[in-house]
């Protein structure tokens, strides 16, 4: 009986030498999983990004191109809207092309920004057309 | 029993405590690397346009982003709009499946990104899409 216990607590001092030795040493671990961590923060960015698909007319500004199955929105550079060559808001302007779509489904929708328009001014009509939804729509390669 | 185990296998009672925080930080590393968006770094100031509707973003075809000044950039490489059309040759269009992502800077003129997107038109893009930054995320 003393044998055996001896001879376990040899087996159990085997044992834990054997592992002893084959640890890892954390310290350098800690310091890679930190420096791998903050660079993952820095660089990673969790703001969310969206894609507006966008077509280009072969039209010209030139209003004898335009048809009876075409709408033309300006964009001035102020971001003040024109809609057939009447000042208009936007909220009108949509109400406008909501009621001509149900008359002619197949009205085309045209948006003319002027030269000088800033982008964010452009995204901001087209973002509320979107989410009135009207997806249709083509921008005039050769704006004023 | 296996605490004390676990603590000699790892050689010194200290190491013990540091098993949580090693959790933690390999946590912390999975959900940064899973979830965030790698962001490119341009060469020059840029902002978003924000939106609040568009499509989720699909990582395909040649990203190009137009600065305020009208600069165009492609890998991080600044082109003028000449430059930019001998860069778009058939076999580079070919190569991203005539697909084209832009990303324009909040204050960019309208003037240059339509006659941008003429030109990518014309050059045999087929699928062009603007990169928006969403409102609300």
């Amino acid at each position: 009986m003393k044998n055996l216990n001896r001879l376990q607590m040899q087996l159990s001092l085997l044992k834990r030498h054997k592992v002893s030795k084959s640890i890892i040493k954390l310290t350098p671990l800690i310091d890679v999983l930190f420096i791998l961590l903050i660079f993952a923060m820095l660089v990673t960015d969790h703001q969310k990004f969206r894609q507006i698909n966008l077509s280009v007319s072969t039209h010209s500004n030139n209003e004898s191109q335009i048809t009876l199955d075409e709408l033309v929105i300006h964009i001035r550079m102020d971001g003040e809207l024109f809609i057939e060559n009447k000042r208009s808001t936007l909220v009108s302007i949509l109400e406008t092309i909501k009621h001509k779509q149900e008359k002619k489904p197949n009205v085309s929708i045209l948006l003319s920004p002027d030269k000088g328009l800033p982008f964010f001014k452009f995204i901001k009509v087209v973002d509320q057309m979107q989410s009135s939804g009207i997806i249709n729509f083509n921008i005039i390669g050769n704006g004023k | 029993m296996f605490r004390k185990n676990k603590a000699s296998a790892l050689g010194s009672p200290h190491d013990e405590n540091t098993l949580p925080l090693i959790n933690i930080t390999f946590l912390l590393l999975a959900y940064f690397i899973l979830l965030g968006t790698w962001h490119k770094n341009e060469p020059v100031d840029f902002e978003y346009a924000t939106s609040s509707t568009g499509k989720t973003i699909k990582k395909e075809g040649l990203e190009l982003t137009i600065t305020e000044h009208g600069i165009f950039i492609i890998n991080g490489r600044k082109y003028d709009a000449d430059e930019l059309v001998t860069k778009l040759d058939s076999s580079v269009v070919r190569k991203y499946n005539r697909i084209i992502a832009i990303n324009v800077d909040k204050d960019s003129k309208m003037g240059v990104i339509t006659k941008a997107i003429s030109t990518f038109k014309r050059l045999g893009f087929v699928k062009l899409a603007i990169i928006t930054k969403q409102d609300h995320p």
